[in-house]
């Protein structure tokens, strides 16, 4: 159970960095699959293209061999009787123009009356065994057997890989008479469906093309005296095409026939038995020279940059692991912040605490401290009845004890008020060396005790300030008291307040004694809060140190609230100067009686 | 010689005041707080009164109001006593018409002296 509290703890706290890690993954997600459809589209639409150039170039192949079987026709309508030579100078240029085109040949209608006279003819011509030939089921050549007409491929240029073909009687063959009797009843180029060429050792698909040609003399008769055939093989124009297409996906052409389909070419093929395309994604039939060829490309290869897709994918896992450790400091640094700002918050209300219990604990010592004052001062002015001198000076120690303790409880509220910011000047306007003077008499008496001299250095008047009279004595009156307390008997003590320069705004009130001093280290600290003088670590080793420490402190921020200075200035056994400056109150700088006194 | 009341909840400072009062002479009567306050001040017609702030039985300032609104004490001097240095408590004080303010811990020669100060000041019934 606490693991899964644990668990459900941990995953609150890491919401926002795992909303962030699936975010960003999220938009890697879409930003790769755009980025592949857009890549696949580019692909496709370039696939597109290069279909289309094959498409082009087969075309302009079939196109070429058109236009050079005519000019074929057009040689021989020009000329009753073309020899083999004749033939074969013609052709020549013809097939060294067009490269793709295997073969030219010349195909005469022979009746069987004049069979020898052709076979005798080509004998003539160099061709020894020379014979009229048909194919046999198991693929052998042999002589054609007698017949009305026969169609020899009379003569074929170039010979030598044509050579098997020359004497073969096309009429032997139905796929190549269907064309040929097609040919002569149209009178146009007529292509073949594809077949296998004899003059090939290797069964390669072939398709031919056929021209009728007549006799000049009646150009309208029925029977042509012969055919101009033009032979592609059609693995050499396919392959040419799409090389030079540079197709990336597969490609099958098949010839569309009016009872059958047959295979014209299968892209990365060897063998013409192969099964049909899967999934073919475009299909376009381009009919020339009386037959439908169809063309089917199947589906392009490499569609996918998987390299680039790894990339982005790479990228995105980077990002989405920066997102979320970034998410997750920040989330804790805010728990962090959290729990030091409510420990913070606790620290400050608990020494608001302290501070209302030491307000409050000062506030009810005062009163006990009260009537133990009022009775030692009763006893001690006899009103219940005589004391005798002993008694006298013990009750004198318990007014002093008392009086002690009056001005601590006072310190302690002052750095409460200090504290809780409540310490409120009263302040008014009124004169230093006025309000000074009347405490040389108080302080004259504890001074004579120690036989120690006081000495004041008051002139008649020196500046109006607008202070607050009781606070500026509780100044004095510490700095005096701490003078006393530090300067050996019969030293000296004198209290000083001098007038501001001529330029000066300030009235200065200095402290000097003839005591013990204060050593550089400590002189910085003594104004510290809680800071005493101590024995014997400090080089004022051998002073007393009494009271709370808070004495100084307490001035010091008396004589900032009123805008002035407090310094101090020492010689270790020579003595301490403390000189404080309150400013002159605006206007003010000549004395004017004091404008109120209320009771 | 004048009749002072002092109304004060802490029994040990009312004893002290009044011994101290009666050493110079004065007549003295004490409460202990605000409603035997206002009950003794009818009763009393007192030429002075030293009041505490706070005490537990209805606060000096509340008392003092009460005093004032008794035809026969109306002009009576008070002095106030607190131990607390709030200056609100110094304002209300006033507001209800203190004569004189003492902050605890005092000394009684002030005490004395603020007494003697007022004493003469107002004219005697």
């Amino acid at each position: 159970m606490p693991h899964v509290v644990n668990l459900a703890v941990s995953l609150s706290r890491n919401l926002r960095p795992i909303i962030g890690l699936l975010l960003i993954l999220g938009a890697t997600h879409l930003f790769a699959r755009a980025y592949n459809a857009a890549e696949k589209q580019s692909h496709e639409s370039e696939v597109e293209l290069a279909q289309d150039r094959v498409l082009g170039y087969i075309s302009r192949d079939l196109a070429t061999l058109t236009e050079v079987v005519r000019s074929i026709r057009a040689f021989y309508d020009g000329s009753e009787f073309v020899s083999r030579e004749e033939f074969a100078l013609f052709t020549q240029p013809l097939l060294d123009a067009n490269p793709h085109i295997g073969g030219l040949e010349w195909v005469p209608v022979v009746p069987h009356s004049e069979r020898r006279k052709y076979e005798r003819e080509a004998r003539r011509d160099g061709l020894l065994d020379f014979t009229f030939t048909e194919k046999l089921e198991d693929g052998r050549l042999v002589e054609a057997t007698e017949r009305e007409l026969y169609m020899p491929v009379f003569y074929a240029h170039p010979y030598e890989s044509n050579q098997k073909a020359v004497g073969y009687d096309l009429a032997s063959c139905p796929i190549r008479r269907h064309a040929i009797e097609e040919a002569a009843s149209t009178g146009k180029a007529t292509l073949s469906a594809p077949i296998s060429l004899v003059q090939d050792s290797n069964p390669t698909l072939a398709a031919l093309l056929f021209i009728p040609i007549y006799h000049a003399a009646d150009r309208e008769q029925e029977t042509p005296r012969g055919f101009a055939l033009g032979l592609i093989r059609l693995s050499d124009i396919f392959a040419a095409g799409i090389t030079q297409a540079e197709l990336p996906c597969e490609l099958q052409a098949t010839d569309l026939g009016v009872d059958e389909e047959a295979l014209l070419f299968r892209s990365g093929a060897a063998s013409v038995d192969v099964p049909p395309l899967v999934k073919p994604t475009r299909r376009i039939v381009i009919d020339l020279a009386g037959r439908s060829w169809e063309f089917t490309f199947g589906a392009s290869r490499d569609t996918i940059s998987h390299g680039r897709l790894l990339f982005i994918w790479i990228l995105g896992a980077l990002l989405s692991v920066l997102v979320y450790e970034y998410l997750r400091v920040r989330e804790e640094a805010v728990i962090r912040n959290h729990a030091l700002q409510s420990a913070h918050d606790a620290l400050c209300e608990r020494s608001r605490e302290i501070t209302r219990f030491y307000h409050m604990a000062s506030h009810e010592l005062k009163t006990p401290l009260t009537s133990a004052r009022e009775f030692t001062a009763l006893l001690l002015d006899e009103v219940p009845g005589e004391v005798n001198d002993e008694q006298r000076q013990f009750l004198r120690y318990i007014r002093e004890s008392c009086d002690l303790l009056t001005r601590y409880i006072n310190d302690m509220l002052d750095v409460t008020r200090l504290d809780t910011g409540k310490l409120s000047l009263r302040p008014k306007l009124c004169d230093p060396a006025i309000l000074l003077e009347d405490m040389i008499a108080v302080m004259r008496k504890s001074c004579a005790a120690r036989d120690l001299e006081l000495v004041s250095a008051i002139p008649q008047t020196s500046a109006m300030v607008y202070a607050d009279p009781q606070r500026l004595k509780q100044v004095v009156s510490n700095l005096l008291g701490n003078a006393i307390k530090f300067t050996p008997d019969g030293g000296r003590i004198t209290l000083r307040v001098e007038p501001p320069h001529p330029r000066g705004n300030h009235v200065t009130i200095s402290v000097e004694d003839t005591g013990v001093g204060i050593s550089a280290r400590c002189r910085e600290k003594v104004f510290k809060r809680l800071y005493q003088v101590h024995a014997p670590d400090d080089d004022n080793a051998g002073c007393c140190s009494e009271g709370l420490g808070l004495g100084l402190s307490i001035c010091k921020e008396i004589v900032l609230l009123h805008g002035g200075d407090i310094s101090v200035e020492s010689e270790l056994g020579r003595g301490s100067t403390f000189k404080f400056t309150i400013p002159v109150a605006a206007g003010a700088r000549r004395p004017i009686p004091s404008m109120e006194e209320v009771t | 010689m004048s009749r002072i009341l002092i109304v004060e909840d802490d029994q040990k400072i009312a004893i002290s005041l009044a011994a101290r009062l009666r050493s110079v002479g004065h007549e003295t009567c004490v409460a202990y707080d605000g409603v035997g306050g206002v009950m003794a001040a009818a009763k009393e017609k007192p030429d002075l009164i030293i009041m505490d702030i706070n005490m537990p039985a209805g606060n000096g300032i509340t008392a003092a109001e009460r005093i004032r609104s008794l035809g026969s004490n109306a002009g009576v001097p008070i002095i106030f006593i607190t131990a607390s240095s709030d200056p609100e408590h110094r304002q209300l004080a006033e507001a209800a018409g203190a004569s004189a303010f003492i902050a605890k811990p005092f000394q009684s020669e002030e005490v004395v002296r603020t007494v003697e100060v007022l004493l003469q000041s107002t004219p005697t019934m």
